[in-house]
C-alpha cells in the first residue's frame, strides 16, 4: 500500500472536518490521523444525522474546465453500485464536467478492469473514478494511469496498490459493527446470532464480517453461527431454513447485504419466525421498506450516492489544482423504523 | 467420440442378438430402423434395463449412504421438517437438472440456463409492478419468456450449425444483459402484495408438500412421460447416440433438437417463476450459477455428458444428492469454502464409480 490509510471515522468526523475545505485539507488530516478502530469511535448517533450535509462538504465545485472524467463501474447489477453510477453523473454534470461510465460485466474479473483501464488512458481522460472489484488485481490499470499521468481516485474499495490521489469509501467494519451492536441490544447480549456473511474474497466482505465479529464478540452469551451467501439471496434461502432446523433457538440474524436480509426475512415468514431479530445492511429501497414494515429491525445504510458526489468533486478540485484528503468516510448509518422515512423518500 | 454403448447402428445388432424384436414395450418405432429401436440397449430382463437400473441404484445408495452419516453426526437432519426443507431447496435444481438431462442426453448442453431463470424472474417482475398484471397471466408469460429464450438457444444450434456450448455460452451473457439492462439491475421486492397468490409457487405447502416440490414432481412426471413413450423422448437418445445415423434413418433431427431446447428453457421459465415466489421478489442477478450445478445434478445422476446415455430419475437423485450435502454440511456449520470443496469432489467420485462400473 503506497498510501497510508487514515479515514473519518463517522459522519461527525465529516462534518468536523468542514472548516477545511480545499486547500489545506489534507495537511490537516495529515496532522490527525484518526484510527478507525472501534475503541477511537465514541459511538455518535449518524443515524440523526443527514447525509445531506455530506453532499455539500467539497461541492459542488465548477470544474476550470470541462474536465473529461471517466467512472469505471463495477458490478451493474447492484443497486449500491447503480446508485453510486447515477450520483457521479448528475454530480459531473452539476459541477461542469463530462463524465463517461465504462461498467464492468459481472461475469468478467479484473483482467478485463485492468484492459478497460488502459483503453481509458489511451482515451486521454482527465482523471479517472474507480470502483474495482479486486484490490490487488487492478494495480496494473492503476500503474499504466499513473504513468500516463492521469490521476485516479478510488470509491468503495481501497487499492492495494499505485497510486491514488483520494479514497472515498465507507468504513465497513465500523458500519458491519454497528449493525452488531443493535443486535446485541435487541437480544439482549445472549443468543444465537446467524451471520450471513458476504464473499470472503471480497475485502468489504472480510471488513463487514470483521466488524460484525468485533461487535458481537464482545458479549460471551452470545453465539455467532458464520454462513457464506458469497452476496446471493438464493443461498441465503437454503442456509436459513437450515439453521433454522439445526438451530431452533436462534435469535438474531445479520446479513452483509440487503437481498440476504430480505431472503431470511421471507423464510423466517414462512416458518412463523416473526420474532427474528434481521439486520440488512446496504440500505437498498426494498431493504429500508423491509425496516418500515417491521420485518427488519434495522438496516445498516452506506451513502453511495455521498460516495459518488464527494468523488467527483474531489477529482474536481484536484483537477483545479486544490490539495485534496488522502481518505474520506462516506459515512453509515443505522436506519431503523424510527428514522427510515428520511431515507425512503426517494 | 464416445466408444459406450447406444449408436443406433449397435442398437440393431445389439436388438438382433438378444432377440428381443420390437425394443421395449410401449416405444414408438423408428422409421428406417428394422425391429425398432431402443436408446439405451444392454443386459435387459423383462424389459427392464439393467445398466440403468443399476447406475440409478449407485447414485441413490450414496444417497442413503451419505444421509446416514450426516444423521449420526447431526441427528435433527432426519426429522420431517428437514426433510421438506431438502426436498424444497433441492427443487429449482431438479427442474433445471431435467431440462438439461434432455439437452445432455441429445449431446448438447445449455450453459445458459441460470440467466433464463433471470430473464423468467425479470419479466414477471416487470409485467407485475410497472404493467399491473395479474398472477396467472404474468407466470403464464415468465414461462413462455423462458420458452423463447431457449428456443432462440435451439434456433441458433440448428439453423447456425454452433456447438450448443458455444452457443449457450453467447446467450448466457446476451440473456443476463437483457435481464440487468431490464431492470437497470435492480431487484423488485413484493410481487405477493402486488399479485395476489404468487405465493402459490414458491411458499405455500399444498398437503403438507411445499409447492417448488410439487412442480418438480410435475415437471418429472412429464419429462418421464415424454422420455419414456414418445418420439421426442426416443430421438432425444438417438440423437445422442448416433446424430448422424440418426439422421440418416429420416428423422428431422434438427425439429427434435429445437423442440429440447425450447423444453430447457420452458424449465428455466418455470425455475424462474419459483424462485421468485420464493424471494418474494424479481431479481436479474437470481440464478448466477444455476447452469453448473444442473449439470452437476445430471452428472451425478449418472447421465453421459456425450449424450445417448442417461435417465431423469438419475437426475433428481443427484439433485438431492447435492441439496443433502448442503443441508448436512449448513447443519454441522460448515464453511461454504468445505460445502464447495466437498460437492466438487462428488461430482469426480460419481462419474469415477461409473466409469468402474462399466469397466467391471
Amino acid at each position: 500500500m503506497t498510501m497510508k490509510r487514515r479515514t473519518f471515522v463517522g459522519l461527525s468526523a465529516a462534518l468536523a472536518a468542514s472548516p477545511f475545505l480545499g486547500r489545506g485539507v489534507s495537511g490537516a488530516q495529515d496532522d490527525d490521523p484518526i484510527d478507525a478502530s472501534p475503541a477511537a469511535t465514541p459511538g455518535g448517533t449518524p443515524a440523526a444525522l443527514s447525509a445531506d450535509d455530506l453532499k455539500v462538504l467539497y461541492g459542488p465545485v465548477q470544474g476550470n474546465s470541462a474536465y473529461r472524467l471517466v467512472f469505471m463501474q463495477v458490478f451493474p447489477d447492484n443497486p449500491f453500485w447503480t446508485t453510486l453510477k447515477d450520483a457521479v453523473v448528475a454530480r459531473a454534470a452539476e459541477n461542469g464536467v463530462t463524465v463517461e461510465v465504462i461498467a464492468l460485466p459481472t461475469t468478467s474479473g479484473v483482467a478485463e478492469q485492468v484492459s478497460q483501464m488502459e483503453n481509458a488512458v489511451t482515451q486521454q481522460y482527465d482523471g479517472i473514478i474507480l470502483g474495482t472489484v479486486d484490490a490487488a488485481g487492478i494495480i496494473p490499470g492503476i500503474t499504466t494511469a499513473n504513468a500516463a499521468g492521469i490521476p485516479v481516485l478510488a470509491v468503495d474499495t481501497a487499492p492495494s496498490g499505485g497510486e491514488i490521489i483520494s479514497l472515498v469509501q465507507t468504513d465497513n467494519a465500523l458500519a458491519a459493527s454497528r449493525g452488531g451492536d443493535v443486535i446485541a441490544e435487541a437480544i439482549g447480549g445472549a443468543g444465537k446470532v446467524l451471520n450471513l456473511q458476504g464473499d470472503l474474497a471480497n475485502l468489504n466482505g472480510q471488513l463487514r464480517n470483521e466488524g460484525l465479529h468485533r461487535s458481537l464478540e464482545a458479549f460471551p452469551d452470545i453465539e455467532i453461527i458464520d454462513q457464506n451467501t458469497h452476496w446471493q439471496a438464493t443461498e441465503a434461502l437454503a442456509i436459513t431454513e437450515n439453521i433454522l432446523t439445526s438451530d431452533p433457538d436462534l435469535v438474531a440474524i445479520f446479513a452483509a447485504n440487503d437481498p440476504p436480509a430480505l431472503a431470511a426475512l421471507e423464510v423466517c415468514r414462512a416458518q412463523g419466525r416473526d420474532d427474528m431479530v434481521i439486520v440488512g445492511f446496504d440500505g437498498t429501497r426494498d431493504g429500508l421498506q423491509a425496516v418500515k414494515d417491521g420485518g427488519l429491525i434495522a438496516n445498516i445504510l452506506q451513502f453511495p450516492d455521498v460516495m459518488g458526489i464527494i468523488g467527483v468533486d474531489l477529482m474536481v478540485r484536484h483537477l483545479n489544482g486544490e490539495e485534496i484528503p488522502a481518505t474520506v468516510d462516506s459515512g453509515s448509518g443505522v436506519v431503523t423504523a424510527d428514522n427510515v422515512d428520511e431515507y425512503l423518500t426517494v | 467420440m464416445r466408444a459406450v454403448r447406444g449408436t443406433a447402428a449397435r442398437a440393431v445388432a445389439t436388438d438382433a442378438v438378444e432377440g428381443l424384436g420390437s425394443g421395449s414395450p410401449g416405444r414408438p418405432e423408428m422409421p428406417g430402423l428394422p425391429g425398432g429401436f431402443d436408446p439405451a440397449p444392454r443386459r435387459r430382463f423383462g424389459g427392464v434395463d439393467l445398466g440403468t437400473v443399476s447406475q440409478t441404484m449407485g447414485s441413490l445408495l450414496s444417497l442413503v449412504i451419505l444421509s446416514l452419516g450426516i444423521w449420526i453426526a447431526e441427528p435433527v437432519f432426519m426429522s420431517d421438517n428437514n426433510w421438506i426443507n431438502i426436498a424444497r431447496q433441492a427443487s429449482f435444481n431438479a427442474i433445471l437438472g431435467m431440462g438439461m438431462t434432455f439437452v445432455i442426453l441429445t449431446g448438447g448442453v445449455d450453459l445458459s440456463v441460470g440467466s433464463i431463470v433471470a430473464v423468467s424472474s425479470v419479466t414477471g417482475g416487470l409485467l407485475i409492478f410497472d404493467y399491473g398484471w395479474n398472477m396467472w397471466p404474468a407466470v403464464l408469460a415468465m414461462v413462455a419468456a423462458g420458452g423463447l429464450c431457449g428456443l432462440f438457444n435451439g434456433v441458433i444450434v440448428t439453423l447456425g450449425k454452433i456447438p450448443p456450448f458455444i452457443v449457450t455460452l453467447g446467450t448466457m451473457q446476451i440473456f443476463r444483459g437483457i435481464a440487468l439492462q431490464l431492470t437497470n439491475g435492480s431487484p423488485r421486492a413484493g410481487i405477493r402484495e402486488s399479485a395476489p397468490n404468487f405465493d402459490i409457487w414458491g411458499t405455500r405447502n399444498f398437503w403438507g408438500v411445499p409447492s417448488p416440490v410439487i412442480i418438480a414432481a410435475v415437471v418429472f412426471v412429464a419429462g418421464y412421460l415424454i422420455l419414456r413413450y414418445t418420439r421426442l423422448g426416443l430421438y432425444t437418445y438417438a440423437i445422442g447416440g448416433n446424430e448422424q445415423a440418426t439422421r440418416f434413418s429420416g428423422v428431422h433431427i434438427d425439429r427434435y433438437k429445437l423442440t429440447v431446447y425450447t423444453l430447457m428453457g420452458v424449465t428455466a421459465g418455470i425455475a424462474g417463476v419459483m424462485i421468485t415466489s420464493r424471494l418474494n421478489s424479481s431479481q436479474p442477478t437470481v440464478g448466477n450459477g444455476a447452469e453448473l450445478d444442473a449439470i452437476a445434478a445430471v452428472v451425478i445422476g449418472g447421465t453421459s455428458l456425450f449424450g445417448g446415455e442417461g435417465t431423469i430419475v438419475g437426475t433428481i437423485i443427484g439433485a438431492l444428492l447435492m441439496a443433502v450435502i448442503r443441508n448436512g454440511l449448513t447443519l454441522m456449520h460448515v464453511s461454504a469454502f468445505y460445502q464447495q470443496i466437498v460437492i466438487g469432489s462428488v461430482i469426480i467420485l460419481a462419474v469415477l464409480i461409473d466409469r468402474l462400473r462399466r469397466r467391471g
